[in-house]
């Protein structure tokens, strides 16, 4: 609400900018895609491993959790597994994510795409698109760490390995989202 | 066909199935073998004693913790889990042999049989490991130099202080040195450690350094 | 020189933190350039006016495939060093139905999230909270959930391994599949761009 009170007072700085430093478009989607997967190969020459998001997200978790309860973090065998007895945020996915946010600003800057906006479709009220990312949020980290990651471990990487399980899931994965779509239609159109 | 004519697009999509053609008259490349084996060298290497590393080397390098080791305990589960080199882990040499360790760290491959030891290393070695060691002994070594040291009481000064650095390289590691006098046992309270292994210490003390023995942590997302 | 580089020791794991930092940003720079940082554009796959998630992901897929099958094939990457998630058939299905539910409430994965908080999508940084409060809760509740989270183990397992045919038949034909897809979702764009007139992007 505050940012939306903010943006009408700025109305005409905010056409202008829009005139001189207009939004870039994106991409031709296959291209996109070859220089995906080129920084996928390269991860797997370099380091005999594919990307990762939620990878790192729980290692920060698990990190967290150890620094509050650290008895705790010891009993659970899920936390043992991102917790080394060093400093277990020194971790190869930790730095590539901390990469992809850098990343992300850098070609959002270039394309006069960064901005602080809420994106959601045209029927439903901020609040409500705030509520369910988070509520997305939620089942995304819980389903990802069901199956052993997200779309980039599992549906990126082991579909460049022809991973039957990475398969199954990222095909669960559209077909949850079909099965979906009509009834949350008013989320996005 | 007029190639100019089409979009990229569509070029790259005849590329994309032109190189899946070829593939499918490829040889697999997963079964490549990337095993080069010199059997002179590695005979030569086999000959060689600097393979082998004392339990006295390995504790001391452990606790100055400069050097990365990876301790693999070839012996059985129940074995190990009855108590190991603290941050041991606990594989077959099938495990070995599916790749499942990383080659940027020294190795350290122990059991409670050299012969069982030997082949790992040969394995390995012949996987073009660089830096695999066998620990000298095995677990019994271990446990006789380390954890259970023979300490004669009646010493010269010299043997003192060596004898002092074994009985703190013992405590480290949560052992008890035995103090002998003309053979004869003084302390014979913790010689029950011996009949009961279940009681050995198995991850006594948190190593100040632990980059010496890092746990693998998975590589997954 | 065989690749994987650091597996074979090549170089250290310090270094291997800058690569992973570097990798990252091209990861993220592709992801917010193909669109990926935005929900519409993601959640629009799911009403078929814009298809980029099946167009960039399949794109990326079968450019590192062949380029992991071919670097094999030449001798320079020895494709049994690469990391390779076991399976764990049926909660990797149940995950990714909730991943695919997840989806359509929230309009991001947790790497896009990533991309979109960098630049300023308040909805993709309360999504990205959303992840973390999601890990922990499954973190919460592993000691209970572990039985059905390591069920139906079924190792390191290829498709190709679990068809019983050669490797380079499934790389022609995840190829073909996925050229025939491409086709396919451009036609539907087209049909589904005039039902939800001028939401869609031009379609290819």
């Amino acid at each position: 609400m505050v940012e939306e009170n903010q943006f009408r007072s700025e109305e005409s700085t905010k056409a202008f900018h829009k005139e001189k430093f207009p939004e870039q478009p994106y991409w031709n989607p296959y291209i996109a895609g070859i220089g995906l997967g080129l920084v996928l190969l390269s991860a797997f020459v370099l380091m005999g491993r594919g990307l990762g998001a939620s990878g790192a997200i729980s290692t920060i978790v698990a990190t967290g959790v150890a620094k509050i309860a650290p008895n705790h973090a010891q009993s659970n065998e899920f936390y043992q597994n991102y917790l080394t007895n060093e400093n277990p945020l020194k971790d190869w996915l930790v730095f590539e994510v901390l990469g992809v946010l850098f990343g992300g600003f850098i070609s959002g800057i270039f394309a006069n795409r960064v901005k602080f906006k809420i994106v959601k479709g045209p029927r439903i009220t901020n609040s409500t698109r705030m509520i369910f990312a988070v509520l997305g949020g939620i089942m995304m980290g819980f389903g990802a760490k069901l199956a052993g990651g997200c779309t980039s471990g599992q549906a990126l990487t082991g579909g460049a390995l022809l991973n039957l399980g990475s398969w199954a899931f990222m095909l669960s994965v559209f077909a949850g989202g079909y099965l979906i779509a009509y009834l949350f239609r008013r989320f996005w159109l | 066909m007029k190639l100019n004519k089409m979009s990229t697009n569509k070029k790259l999509g005849l590329l994309a199935i032109l190189l899946g053609i070829i593939a499918l008259f490829t040889k697999d490349p997963a079964k490549t073998s990337f095993v080069k084996v010199d059997p002179k060298n590695l005979l030569f290497e086999s000959k060689n004693t600097t393979k082998f590393i004392t339990p006295f080397e390995l504790a001391e390098k452990i606790i100055k913790g400069t050097e990365s080791f990876l301790l693999v305990d070839l012996r059985s589960p129940t074995e190990y889990e009855k108590g190991t080199i603290p941050n041991a882990i606990n594989l077959t040499v099938g495990d070995l042999l599916e790749n499942v360790i990383g080659r940027n760290q020294q190795i350290v491959v122990f059991s409670d049989d050299d012969t069982k030891s030997l082949n790992a290393w040969l394995a390995l070695k012949a996987m073009n490991y660089k830096n695999v060691y066998v620990l000298k002994d095995g677990f019994d070594g271990w446990i006789n130099e380390i954890l259970h040291p023979k300490i004669p009481l009646d010493l010269k000064d010299v043997d003192k202080a060596k004898s002092e650095k074994i009985i703190q390289v013992s405590n480290y590691f949560g052992g008890s040195p035995i103090f002998v006098s003309e053979g004869k046992t003084i302390q014979t309270e913790k010689m029950e450690f011996k009949q009961t292994p279940t009681q050995l210490p198995k991850q006594s003390v948190a190593l100040p350094k632990p980059e010496a023995t890092k746990k693998p942590k998975r590589e997954g997302c | 020189m065989i690749a994987p580089f650091y597996k074979f020791g090549y170089f250290g794991e310090e270094f291997s933190l800058i690569i992973a930092f570097l990798i990252g940003i091209a990861f993220g720079f592709f992801l917010e350039r193909a669109g990926f940082g935005s929900a519409d554009k993601l959640a629009a796959q799911f009403y078929f006016y814009d298809m980029r998630v099946f167009k960039v992901m399949f794109t990326a897929i079968i450019t590192a495939m062949l380029g992991v099958f071919f670097l094999g094939a030449f001798g320079l990457l020895d494709i049994n060093l690469i990391y390779f998630t076991p399976t764990f058939l049926i909660p990797q299905i149940v995950g990714g139905f909730i991943l695919g539910f997840g989806f359509i409430l929230g309009g991001y994965c947790p790497g896009t999230s990533v991309v979109s908080a960098s630049t300023g999508r308040i909805d993709g940084f309360l999504f990205l909270i959303g992840v973390f409060i999601g890990i922990f809760i499954y973190g919460e509740l592993y000691p209970l959930i572990s039985n059905f989270a390591n069920s139906t183990a079924m190792g390191k397992q290829t498709l190709h391994g679990f068809l019983h045919i050669p490797y380079g038949v499934a790389v022609f034909a995840v190829v073909l599949i996925a050229v025939a897809g491409f086709s396919g979702a451009t036609y539907l764009e087209k049909k589904f761009n005039s039902k939800f007139l001028g939401r869609g992007n031009e379609a290819e």
